[in-house]
């Protein structure tokens, strides 16, 4: 061991010592070769003859200098500066080709850097609390929330976490100075704070004293909403605000960025009210585990601790005990619906990345054969193999290096497009950014893609027989087979890649495509949408009805407004409320299979444009005294009433209330039959719907009190949004409006995530057919020039342009056809994994694999035809002369 | 080697001359290999004059060669 510290230590020391060591070497060789030729003379050689004799004996002096140098220093930090230095100028001395290198590098590194800090941000960067791998969301059967019985039950008995903090999400209406506005809050544990790690920026967090009986109305402000309600002002501390018409004492501000649960804004001390109410599931619950204990032990824990409570009360529903517990980790809660998305992505612009590789590759490889002589003469002048190989690398890590750094450029302009086209449903965006860590994966991404890129060319640059390499001089066709079927690898492989991501973003576009197609069954343009939720208490009863109708009255006299009504169910989404019903005289159905109910006030069909196929549409003059009536779609008829007139017909509502037996709600008449909408959902299939009027109430026979008012207007709805909140104001100063909307904005909204998929990928696929065309056509043109020669002799013996047209064009489409069959079998493979990304298309739809092989072939034809024609116009007298 | 100081030549002669004399090419090597001895320490090297009065460097087994030499001789 010791003798190995040793020569590193002379190594260090030749560092410093290396020109006289260098003068000293010389000294040595110069006495051994005048010794030698001494000798030869003395065995009677002429001067010259031993001289020449004993330069042989001693053999290669540059050689053996170079590798006494090398062992004597580190030389090798020395060289890499030569290197990079005598690299430089070769990349001078052909711009072109390095400009070409680098472009095609820095798109591959620029995309894998813009959506590695994605991935970075997103999935990969901790989430900003202390020791944040120990916070994990617990889910109680059923649906995963909690009721405060559940919660105190495992808090108190678990021997796995730390502590255990109950998180209940809510709005309220904060009221007093300027608009009344809906905020998002979450009433909590006063041992939140504490539990997540976190602090108030200002205040206090909550305290002991605040799980006193009625020590509830304080509040905790979230620093967005302080800055944009409060101007900032820390004054406001101990100040009173107004929440859904209550005072609260404001006791603390957050720091900015702490949002948690679901971008919350404000948040209040859990009430006692709901303490011993065991069928109240509404709390989410979050816990920190112990050091060192799994998910996995915890979730055991609490399903154990969960039997015990079941056991002990005598609980047989799973309701009441909230047993089959699941722990997840706090971060994959936040983001573990758009991993594979990212990863998706990721993959893509790896396959980008490896498309340019083999681009460059092909570039170098072209010009290694190019450089065959000054390699050869570097070789014989002593050069050892490991030494060119170092220094061709070093070449190309200076193009992956320059190109990486051009990526990075890529990428950071990139990243404010990819976030400006993102949509607002992918958590975490705000912590996206190109930090030290997408740095350092880039750079070390560009070594990676420089060795990837350098190797082959390389290796084929320095495997040469000297004496031919030196005598053949510039061409290269004895020693070009290996290189040329490498290159063909290379085609068929990156054709292969790129046929595989077209596909993709085939079926995206087409799925995109087929979507823009879906007929809504209602007219999405010219509509305005306000949320509104009207608060019980200041509204109880019917006057949430009488409201909604004056307010119909008044916006129906604002000049450019057509038509006005309201509905309960949010528009496009699957938030709905539904019931389980009877239809009379068909059979039982099944119990699963539940019948959407939307409260709707008058001219509501009219407003959104839906057609009415029978019957007639909800009057004023259904009110809570006439019979109670009901309109239906056209599934609801074809599934129930086929062959039937549906009008008269009637139906109900199974009435479930909690701790009673069924009940059976009033029966209800169809009056009316309308023509499907895609009411949940633009990408989601048409289901049975029923609307009642609002005055008549819900299927329970209360009337609803949170509606979207819509409005149909001759202009721009977005002009009369102001004139429409001034409306709402002027019947309730104190109202909210939490949401004001046009349909095609929300429309728009509904496939952000798919036009951002498509456009990315579509954007990729783009950037791999362009490389992949400009690989194909760089091939081909050298293939030509190599073969000038042999094209000028077969011009001369008698073939015709159309015969080398033939034959060029022939040799590209090979490759092309190949990698076109490997890239079709890719895409079978690789496309299941975008299946739930497509709508209404088969991730193998023959259509869509036919085209874009189609394209391909288009591609690589004109790709291939452009320096076929080059060919063909070849002087055969001037090729045979060449050379 | 283990006798008396030698230089880079009389090194080469000597190996010619235990190896029978084999022609031996390259012998500029020799210089690779006894620079990887010097940084081991296993050989000293020193400048000094030779027979023709020519200024050479003298290159010696040190003790730790020695040592070395013995426990790969004895192997």
């Amino acid at each position: 061991m010791t003798h190995y510290l040793r020569a590193l230590a002379a190594k260090l020391r030749g560092l410093f010592g290396d020109r006289r060591a260098d003068q000293e070497l010389d000294g040595e060789i110069e006495t051994h070769l005048r010794l030698l030729a001494e000798r030869y003379i003395r065995q009677g050689m002429t001067e010259a003859e031993a001289i020449w004799a004993a330069r042989r004996q001693f053999g290669n002096v540059t050689l053996l200098q170079e590798v006494n140098r090398e062992m004597r220093g580190i030389r090798f930090i020395e060289t890499v500066f030569h290197d990079v230095r005598y690299g430089l100028w070769t990349l001078k001395r052909n711009p072109g080709l390095a400009l070409a290198a680098v472009l095609t590098l820095s798109l591959g590194i620029g995309a894998n850097t813009a959506i590695f800090s994605v991935v970075n941000g997103v999935l990969l960067s901790e989430l900003p609390y202390p020791q944040p791998e120990r916070l994990a969301m617990i889910w109680p059967a059923f649906d995963g929330l909690a009721s405060y019985p559940i919660y105190a039950d495992w808090r108190d008995r678990n021997h796995t976490f730390q502590g255990v903090a109950a998180m209940g999400t809510m709005t309220f209406d904060l009221t007093g100075e300027g608009e009344p506005e809906k905020i998002r809050g979450a009433e909590v544990s006063i041992n939140f704070f504490q539990l997540m790690g976190v602090n108030p920026a200002h205040g206090r967090g909550f305290t002991a004293e605040e799980d006193q009986p009625g020590n509830h109305r304080t509040v905790i402000l979230g620093h967005d909403l302080w800055q944009r309600r409060f101007g900032g002002d820390p004054g406001i501390l101990n100040q009173t605000i107004s929440l859904n018409g209550a005072p609260h004492v404001v006791v603390g501000i957050m720091a900015p960025g702490f949002k948690f649960p679901e971008n919350t804004d404000m948040w209040k001390p859990l009430p006692k009210r709901i303490r011993a109410w065991r069928g109240g599931r509404f709390l989410y619950l979050v816990g920190r585990l112990k050091p060192g204990v799994t998910h996995t032990a915890a979730q055991a824990d609490l399903n154990l601790v969960a039997k015990q409570v079941a056991d002990q009360l005598g609980l047989n529903d799973s309701y009441f005990s909230g047993s089959g517990v699941t722990v997840t980790p706090l971060l994959e809660h936040t983001v573990g619906s758009i991993r594979k998305n990212l990863m998706i992505l990721f993959g893509v612009v790896l396959f980008v990345l490896l498309i340019a590789c083999a681009n460059v590759a092909n570039l170098l490889l072209a010009r290694a054969a190019v450089r065959r002589r000054e390699v050869a003469v570097r070789a014989a002048l002593g050069a050892g193999r490991g030494r060119i190989i170092r220094q061709l690398l070093t070449e190309n890590m200076l193009l992956a290096a320059l190109g990486g750094a051009l990526g990075v450029l890529l990428a950071w302009w990139g990243l404010r497009l990819l976030l400006a086209l993102s949509p607002v449903d992918i958590p975490r965006l705000d912590n996206i950014r190109l930090d030290a860590r997408v740095l350092w994966f880039t750079l070390a991404l560009s070594l990676i893609t420089g060795l990837g890129v350098g190797l082959a060319p390389a290796l084929q640059a320095t495997r040469l027989e000297l004496n031919q390499a030196l005598k053949e001089g510039w061409s290269d066709r004895a020693g070009s087979r290996r290189a040329q079927r490498i290159r063909g690898v290379f085609i068929v492989a990156e054709v292969a890649l790129t046929l595989a991501l077209l596909v993709g973003a085939g079926l995206l576009v087409r799925s995109f495509w087929r979507l823009q197609q879906i007929n809504l069954g209602f007219r999405a343009d010219h509509l305005l949408m306000l949320r509104l939720e009207l608060p019980n208490l200041k509204y109880p009863g019917w006057q949430a009805v009488s409201f909604y109708s004056l307010l119909q009255e008044r916006l129906a006299t604002l000049p450019g407004v057509e038509a006005v009504s309201a509905t309960s169910n949010i528009l496009l989404s699957e938030d709905t409320v539904s019931s389980e019903f009877t239809v009379e005289n068909r059979p039982p159905i099944d119990e699963s299979f539940e019948l959407p109910i939307t409260s709707v006030q008058p001219n509501y069909f009219q407003t959104m444009g839906i057609q009415l196929l029978r019957g007639r549409a909800f009057t004023a003059q259904d009110t809570r005294d006439s019979p109670k009536v009901g309109i239906v779609n056209e599934t609801f008829v074809n599934r129930f009433f086929p062959s039937e007139d549906p009008i008269g017909k009637r139906f109900r509502f199974d009435l479930y209330r909690f701790d009673q037996p069924v009940l059976a709600g009033q029966w209800i008449t169809i009056v009316g039959v309308v023509r499907d909408s895609r009411r949940q959902g633009l990408d989601k299939p048409v289901r049975i719907e029923s609307w009642l009027p609002h005055a008549q109430g819900n299927e329970q026979g209360e009337p609803t009190s949170s509606m979207e008012v819509v409005l149909r207007t001759t202009g721009d709805p977005l002009a009369l949004s102001h004139a429409a909140r001034e409306v709402v104001w002027s019947l309730d100063r104190d109202l909210p409006i939490p949401k004001i909307q046009t349909m095609e904005q929300v429309l728009s909204e509904r496939v952000a995530m798919r036009r951002w998929n498509m456009l990315l990928l579509g954007l990729f696929a783009l950037v791999a057919l362009i490389l992949a065309a400009v690989g194909i056509y760089g091939v081909m043109s050298y293939v030509v020039t190599q073969r000038t020669h042999e094209i000028g002799i077969r011009m001369a013996l008698g073939a015709r342009g159309a015969d080398v047209l033939r034959m060029v064009i022939w040799r590209g489409m090979s490759l092309t056809l190949a990698g076109v069959t490997l890239g079709v079998a890719a895409a079978l493979a690789l496309t299941r994994v975008i299946r739930n990304l497509l709508y209404e298309v088969s991730p193998t739809d023959p259509a869509t694999f036919a085209s874009i092989a189609l394209l391909f072939v288009g591609v690589a034809l004109i790709a291939s035809y452009i320096p076929a024609r080059r060919a063909t116009k070849v002087d055969p007298l001037q090729a045979l002369r060449h050379e | 080697m283990r006798s008396r100081p030698l230089h880079g030549y009389g090194i080469a002669r000597r190996i010619e001359q235990v190896s029978e004399h084999v022609l031996q090419l390259n012998e500029g090597t020799v210089y690779t290999s006894l620079l990887r001895l010097q940084q081991r320490k296993w050989i000293a090297s020193a400048w000094g004059t030779s027979e023709n009065n020519r200024k050479a460097k003298y290159y010696s087994i040190t003790k730790s060669g020695r040592k070395q030499l013995a426990r790969e001789t004895a192997e």
